[in-house]
């Protein structure tokens, strides 16, 4: 059954061309290929930009691990009496509450920690430049 | 179109260009003259519409440029790009369709010979565009690119026992169509 229709469907040819606009595959192809420069040249662009974002960071990278042991705050703070630590929170954070700082500095009576919130001046200068 | 054994070779100068890195630009316009004629007949039967296949063409090259260094030369290129362009245009057709909410007009052009054969032309082509898009695409290659199942099974990634059963059921659909009609 399958080959009749089949035979069926030789003896009946389409033969009738597409009609396709004169000069069309000419400029197909200058289309695509000025498509492909175009997208190459930008993805070109791109990757210099990524490759600058990621030297400028590779740099930063590098400068932080060289000043790290320097500027790490963490070895500082452990090193900090109540008082230096206390002035050191409400330098970083002149909003601190007073419910944070005491969290953090929990051996200094809660009241003389208010005290040095509403003054600020609770270290000699000497200190405070140290800390800075 | 080129015979497979020009193809052949027009693949080794192919590869031969993009090694080297420097002709890279004259081994795609190569790709396109020798693939382009046949990639658009497919195409456009199968969308009907030259807009739509000169889209479907453009996206397709590009496609092709941008993945070739990472194509793995196991099938040929010629087979590699039909495939792409197959799936593209039965992908924008199922879209196209879903837009316009209904059936692809057949591409028809008639009043080159005599109104008996311009007439079966047309309900012919109508009744390829009113098949389903898989069966519309196999009966395509089969009919007009005169593919063996082989090479069909290759573009389409189909058994040749699932092709032959598309193209079977894709023709009963078209003789059934055309008996409706009232054409032998």
């Amino acid at each position: 059954m399958n080959d009749n229709w089949e035979k069926w469907l030789e003896n009946k040819r389409d033969d009738e061309a597409l009609d396709i606009p004169e000069g069309y595959f000419r400029e197909m192809e200058a289309s695509v290929i000025d498509r492909w420069k175009r997208r190459k040249s930008l993805s070109k662009r791109f990757e210099r930009v990524m490759t600058i974002t990621w030297q400028v960071a590779a740099v930063v990278l590098l400068l932080l691990v060289w000043r790290g042991p320097n500027t790490q705050p963490t070895d500082i703070i452990q090193e900090m009496s109540s008082e230096e630590l206390a002035y050191y929170y409400i330098q970083m954070e002149p909003e601190i509450s007073l419910y944070d700082l005491w969290m953090d500095v929990s051996d200094v009576p809660i009241d003389t920690l208010e005290h040095w919130i509403l003054t600020e001046n609770i270290l000699d200068e000497d200190i405070a430049k140290e800390i800075h | 179109m080129n015979s497979n054994y020009q193809m052949a070779e027009d693949e080794v100068i192919i590869r031969r260009m993009l090694s080297t890195g420097n002709s890279e630009e004259e081994a795609f316009r190569i790709i396109i003259r020798t693939t382009q004629k046949q990639l658009y007949g497919i195409i456009r039967r199968i969308t009907g519409d030259h807009m739509l296949t000169d889209d479907i063409m453009q996206d397709v090259y590009i496609k092709v440029f941008e993945n070739i260094r990472s194509f793995k030369w196991k099938s040929s290129l010629s087979t590699w790009i039909c495939r792409i362009g197959i799936n593209e245009a039965l992908r924008v057709t199922a879209r196209e369709k879903k837009h316009r909410h209904s059936e692809l007009t057949p591409d028809v052009r008639v009043g080159q010979q005599d109104m008996d054969y311009d007439r079966w032309i047309k309900h012919f082509r109508n009744a390829i565009a009113r098949l389903p898009p898989q069966q519309r695409a196999v009966f395509i290659v089969r009919y007009y690119e005169d593919m063996s199942y082989k090479e069909m099974s290759a573009i389409m990634g189909l058994s040749e026992g699932g092709l032959k059963s598309n193209y079977h059921h894709a023709v009963k659909k078209i003789k059934n169509y055309l008996d409706k009609k009232g054409l032998k």
